[in-house]
């Protein structure tokens, strides 16, 4: 159980999520992987993305500034 | 025990499974900004909605630029953004054909013989996806690229703004993706 962190801040659709696949070899079961993005579209995304592959989206929320942090558990 | 871990794995698998099985939607990846390819991308998906399919239309680059609303206006754009805002089409009202434009000619004649033969207009066929619970969908990158706003885009009851992800998330559970 580990809280790993990603930045992909100034990264448009679809680098964020590209970034998350490309850091999955370094996550194991049950660890949390938290991104910064300020792509207006991340929030749909990766919540779109975690459905899709059975991952468990924590929270994503917006720092009021338009960035965008989330918690996946992997 | 035994038996507790198997039916905690099976309900992990029926979850992936309904998570990846197909549902009764089309979705469609509107990318052309013409008259023509605009009238066929509605008159299908009304056309699906009212056969009882849910229907995504995902509008991106010339496409999306058609989903402006003619009044409205946006503040704060940059140079390249009012560049084209200036030269894309604002509204529905100003689409060229893909063939046979004619400087405009050919744009008319079509919406005449349509008002003549009671297909109906763009915008009822709008109003028409609108009652049916179509969704459209706005790709945030080519609306950024091309330096459009939020505020400058149609009132639509359905209407998101979303990335590849969400419309590949919808895409891959249709039974059928159609690209105009």
């Amino acid at each position: 159980m580990a809280v790993k962190e990603l930045n992909c801040e100034g990264l448009k659709c679809p680098q964020p999520i590209l970034k998350v696949v490309a850091f999955i070899p370094q996550m194991e079961a049950g660890d949390i992987l938290e991104i910064k993005a300020d792509c207006p579209s991340f929030p749909t995304d990766i919540k779109a993305w975690c459905a899709r592959t059975g991952k468990t989206l924590l929270f994503c929320m917006d720092d009021g500034t338009g960035c965008h942090s989330a918690q996946i558990q992997f | 025990m035994d038996m507790q871990e198997q039916i905690i794995t099976l309900q992990k698998e029926v979850e992936n499974l309904k998570c990846q099985c197909t549902e009764d939607r089309l979705t469609m990846i509107v990318f052309s900004g013409e008259l023509d390819k605009i009238i066929a991308a509605f008159i299908i998906a009304t056309g699906a909605a009212s056969m009882g399919t849910k229907v995504s239309m995902f509008f991106t680059f010339w496409g999306s630029a058609t989903l402006r609303a003619p009044q409205k206006k946006a503040k704060g754009k940059n140079l390249i953004g009012k560049m084209f805002g200036m030269m894309l089409p604002k509204g529905f009202k100003h689409l060229k054909l893909s063939n046979m434009n004619m400087a405009g000619i050919g744009a008319v004649m079509i919406k005449d013989i349509m008002k003549k033969k009671k297909v109906p207009s763009l915008d009822e066929m709008l109003e028409i996806a609108e009652e049916l619970e179509v969704q459209i969908s706005i790709c945030e990158m080519s609306m950024d690229l091309m330096g459009m706003k939020r505020e400058e885009m149609i009132d639509y009851k359905f209407l998101r703004y979303c990335g590849v992800a969400t419309f590949l998330n919808d895409a891959l559970k249709s039974k059928s993706t159609l690209f105009i």
